[in-house]
């Protein structure tokens, strides 16, 4: 590790209430280690700490600390987000709020509800109000619906607002078409079934869980005195994270620990889609002793700041100095259509390789990677031969060929269930089901034997004698073998059940696949783990037969509700590679690397910002003025954040940025969004 | 290989069942669908779960009276407690404890139901309680088991990291620990197994001994299947390892689900 810097070590030696100001890669984070491992060293026991970090995978970074710092034995050691421990305390003093949190049942057990499980419950309570005309002519899908009402109960209960106060203000702030006003007060109706519906039957989702953490538990003396007795030191990093019920709480924590150290990272914020509130968390600096000023950048050279600099005189209308932004471009890719892009920057990359550069120092950011982009993109990488991976791969379930195949079999199993996979379905199913089965005679099959009445398969005697040659013994066998399976399962048999039978007991076995499916195994151990999860919160959120569970998860797949925790498809991620990000899962991980492509420079979606009718998260920011929201203030909202984006990008650049663009977005339009104009002088040069 | 690895007691007990195991599952992280538990387990399991909450809850100080517990059978285990519970002796009171202690390049880890540590006749102790509501084990079963073997040794290792003021690093003596299980189903009956400098000399050598056993495999990246088709009955990779013609044993559920995650489920949405 390189020596530490003197305010470094003040940070470290500090003995009050310290706040550490700076940029992204000023040596915060590592000043906070720092301290952890000089408490331990002191005597602390580990049991008196707490460590807040904004994202889970910054945990182990500090756990990693500890282990190589060669400390010896410690003991419960706590390093979590805001939210987990808001769920584990919920959990254990459940009996102190339950009651006064207005829970119908205090005495029964919490459930807490995945977002899948959210998810699927808003989703309940929103057909019966869609058959009833409610958000009629809002041009959504019903999985963005869902996700916006849970949207605005976690915005709500994150800004501390209530859920009236929050709904009041979506509908007082809009200044547009009157329709507006109708699907926000539809909005309202949902998501006050919904919390009704959780208060009635002990279930908490994320808002919920907060709402308690925040509104009752914080605040109680029996839980303060747990606090008070056990966190002696507290240690946060990027408070510009946390949101004001997050900030409430370590101001609280504040009152009882002898030391705390809050580090803020001057620039971020990324997370105010979820809330988060940095100028609440600059505040804090007031409630310190100390103030820690962090300039050293140990990672952006000062060609990078001028090229933020550039970004923010044009965004801002700002007059920092610029002098040397251009030497902060490494190369300009640019082409008339998005292969033309990928074509042209897979062999540059390649090059940079050659002449020593690992992989994994090049990062390829991009607003937003469709399907179409994913493709050409690695596959120009791939041609390259360049290993890449992508970084918090949002891969959807739903486009997964085996878990539509492994799902049109249990529907298969449950005629009764009335889901009629499509003659394609069923012709995927069984290419993926047999090993060596081709799509051309599997869509024989099913044209033979699929009958979409029932639905069911027909026994292979239905087939002519000429196709059955065609298709082989073997195979024809197996088809029989499954169709069989199918017809002799339970009605009563749990969904998960029947996914792991169907997978262990037939799909896996060698007459069926020789070698071990492990695509397949990922995939039907996330099937198994969803379904469990569902069936065992099923009366909770209202379904009581099996069927109703059957037909609830096979559609919350095929709607995108069911989520959570995708399993990682394809060929596994290569750590070393080339990483592939979106922007903000880019920052929020915090990895610095020697370059940079920002990927599709002109695109508008670098400066877009989600398109939310029913859940506004600027207008649902606790610290804003309940004034009517206007073109202008959204205007200036994009503007700051992707000038925060930028400044974000070049403090976690060490060498350069390549800016790789098409002429044409992939409908054909002219792409050329703020960032490429503001870009303009440094592309010139 | 050379990863630093997070050991605790279910880890240890896959590695001596089956190497291959725990190569699949806590080196390669290899999913594999994992039989669902029956009702019957499920339920039991969660009643597991519900006790050890309501006795954290305990002995936090917050005074749960067992009416306010919503199932019966659990309110019935806290009544024969409070009726039938073993002595607790005075000192500092740490439900839900962690105690994370090095061994070479890697991590030993227990978790304790509740750990008492404290001060006895001028010298330090720390005593382990370990709360079941399962079927009773015979005490010289449970010397044998490693939740007793790991827990007993990572005090007497570890156990001056639990105490304040500068403790961190030191050791307890061995014969300065010990642990009771405490049984649902025989409350009157507590097992107390007092740890001693002979055992822990032998047992920590065995430890050890285990460990070495990891790194060797670690650096030959070697993990045979084991020899004994019984331990593939109740293992989730039985197709994989092509062992499918040894049967199914049915599911149960051990009584404290082992999580060493560092994330469970997220309740949140995905990062734009």
């Amino acid at each position: 590790m390189a020596a530490l810097t003197a305010v470094q070590n003040e940070t470290i030696a500090a003995n009050t209430h310290s706040f550490l100001l700076g940029a992204a890669g000023t040596g915060k984070t590592t000043a906070l280690q720092q301290r952890l491992l000089r408490l331990l060293a002191d005597g602390e026991p580990a049991y008196t700490l707490l460590v807040l970090v904004a994202e889970p995978e910054h945990q182990q970074e500090f756990l990693d600390a500890v282990h190589q710092s060669g400390l010896g034995p410690y003991a419960d050691l706590k390093i979590t987000t805001y939210t987990q421990l808001a769920q584990e305390m919920v959990a254990l003093f459940w009996p102190l709020v339950a009651r006064p949190g207005g829970f119908i049942h205090p005495h029964r057990p919490p459930t807490f509800l995945s977002y899948d499980l959210a998810q699927l419950l808003m989703w309940g309570i929103i057909s019966a109000m869609l058959r009833e005309g409610a958000f009629s002519d809002l041009r959504l899908r019903p999985q963005q619906i869902v996700s916006q009402l849970l949207d605005t109960l976690n915005r709500a209960a994150l800004n501390g607002l209530s859920l009236e106060a929050a709904i009041e203000r979506q509908i007082d702030t809009w200044v547009g078409e009157a329709e507006r006003v109708r699907h926000l007060q539809d909005a309202a109706t949902a998501v006050t079934q919904f919390r009704r519906h959780c208060l009635a039957h002990s279930l908490l989702d994320l808002s919920l869980a907060v709402q308690m953490f925040d509104t009752q538990l914080v605040k109680h003396p029996e839980f303060h005195r747990y606090f008070r007795e056990r966190f002696r030191h507290l240690i946060v990093d990027n408070i510009e994270e946390q949101t004001p019920a997050g900030q409430n709480f370590v101001t609280q924590l504040m009152d009882s620990t002898q030391t705390t150290a809050v580090a803020y990272d001057d620039g971020g914020g990324y997370k105010r889609f979820m809330a988060a509130d940095p100028s609440g968390a600059k505040r804090l600096r007031l409630n310190c002793k100390l103030a820690f000023d962090f300039t050293q950048n140990f990672v952006a050279a000062p060609e990078m700041t001028a090229l933020a600099n550039l970004v923010d005189n044009f965004l801002l209308h700002t007059n920092l100095p610029t002098l040397g932004a251009e030497k902060a471009v490494e190369r300009v890719v640019n082409g008339r259509y998005r292969r033309d892009m990928t074509s042209q920057l897979a062999p540059l990359l390649a090059n940079l390789v050659d002449q020593g550069t690992p992989t994994n120092q090049i990062a390829i950011i991009v607003p937003y990677l469709d399907g179409a982009l994913h493709y050409l993109l690695t596959q120009a990488l791939q041609e390259a031969g360049l290993p890449y991976f992508l970084l918090r791969r949002r891969s959807s379930p739903r486009e997964e060929p085996r878990i539509r195949a492994w799902l049109t079999w249990l529907a298969l199993a449950y005629p009764t269930w009335g889901l009629a996979p499509s003659e394609y379905d069923v012709a995927e199913a069984l290419t993926l089901s047999i090993s060596g089965l081709d799509p051309a005679r599997a869509a024989l099959i099913a044209e033979r034997l699929y009958q979409t009445k029932g639905p069911r398969l027909l026994p292979i005697t239905e087939l002519p004698d000429w196709l059955a040659e065609r298709i082989g013994a073997h195979t024809i066998n197996l088809v029989e073998e499954l169709r069989l399976w199918l017809e002799a399962q339970s009605p009563t048999l749990p969904i998960d059940a029947f996914l792991y039978n169907l997978f262990n007991d037939l799909l896996a076995q060698p007459r069926f696949r020789p070698e071990p499916d492990i695509s397949g195994a990922a995939v039907c151990d996330w099937l198994v783990q969803s379904a469990t999860r569902l069936r065992q919160s099923a009366q909770a959120i209202g379904l009581t037969t099996p069927a109703e569970i059957g037909v609830t998860f096979i559609d919350g797949v095929n709607q995108g509700l069911v989520t959570a925790n995708p399993p990682e498809l394809g060929d596994p991620p290569d750590p070393n590679g080339i990483m592939i990000s979106t922007i903000y899962g880019y920052l929020l991980a915090g990895q610095r690397v020697t370059y940079q492509v920002w990927l599709e420079t002109a695109a508008t979606g670098w400066w877009d910002i989600p398109k939310q009718p029913l859940s506004n998260a600027f207008v649902l920011a606790q610290s804003r003025q309940p004034i009517l929201w206007s073109t202008e203030e959204e205007f200036a909202i994009r503007n700051q954040l992707l000038s925060n984006i930028i400044r974000g990008l070049t403090n976690r650049c060490t060498g350069r940025i390549i800016l790789a663009n098409s002429d044409l977005d992939r409908r054909g339009l002219r792409q050329e969004g703020p960032l490429w104009r503001a870009l303009q002088p440094a592309r010139k040069a | 290989m050379s990863q630093s690895l997070l050991l605790s007691q279910g880890k240890l007990e896959a590695f001596l069942a089956c190497r291959r195991r725990f190569y699949l599952r806590s080196l390669r992280r290899l999913p594999w669908p994992a039989a669902p538990l029956g009702d019957e387990s499920e339920e039991a399991l969660a009643r597991g779960q519900q006790f050890h909450r309501v006795m954290e809850r305990h002995f936090l100080g917050l005074g749960i009276a067992p009416e306010e517990i919503d199932d019966g059978r659990v309110q019935h285990w806290q009544r024969q407690f409070q009726a039938s519970g073993p002595a607790i002796p005075d000192g500092q009171l740490l439900p839900e404890h962690r105690l994370t202690v090095p061994v070479g390049r890697h991590l030993l880890l227990g978790r304790f139901d509740l750990l008492v540590v404290g001060e006895a006749d001028g010298r330090a102790f720390a005593h382990i309680f370990d709360w079941k509501t399962g079927k009773a084990r015979r005490e010289a079963d449970l010397r044998q088991n490693w939740q007793t073997r790991l827990y007993l040794a990572l005090l007497a290792e570890g156990g001056g990291a639990l105490r304040a003021q500068g403790g961190n690093g030191r050791s307890l003596s061995p014969d300065r620990v010990s642990i009771t299980y405490w049984y649902a189903a025989e409350p009157d009956t507590p097992r107390t197994i007092r740890y001693t400098s002979a055992w822990h000399a032998q047992n920590w050598a065995d430890i050890q001994a285990i460990v070495a056993q990891i790194d060797a495999a670690l650096s030959q990246d070697n993990w045979p299947l084991t020899d004994d088709w019984d331990e593939c009955r109740r293992c989730a990779y039985q197709v994989y390892c092509g062992r499918q013609t040894a049967g199914h044993d049915p599911l149960t559920a051990t009584e404290e689900e082992e999580s060493d995650e560092l994330t469970d489920l997220s309740l949140e949405p995905q990062t734009p």
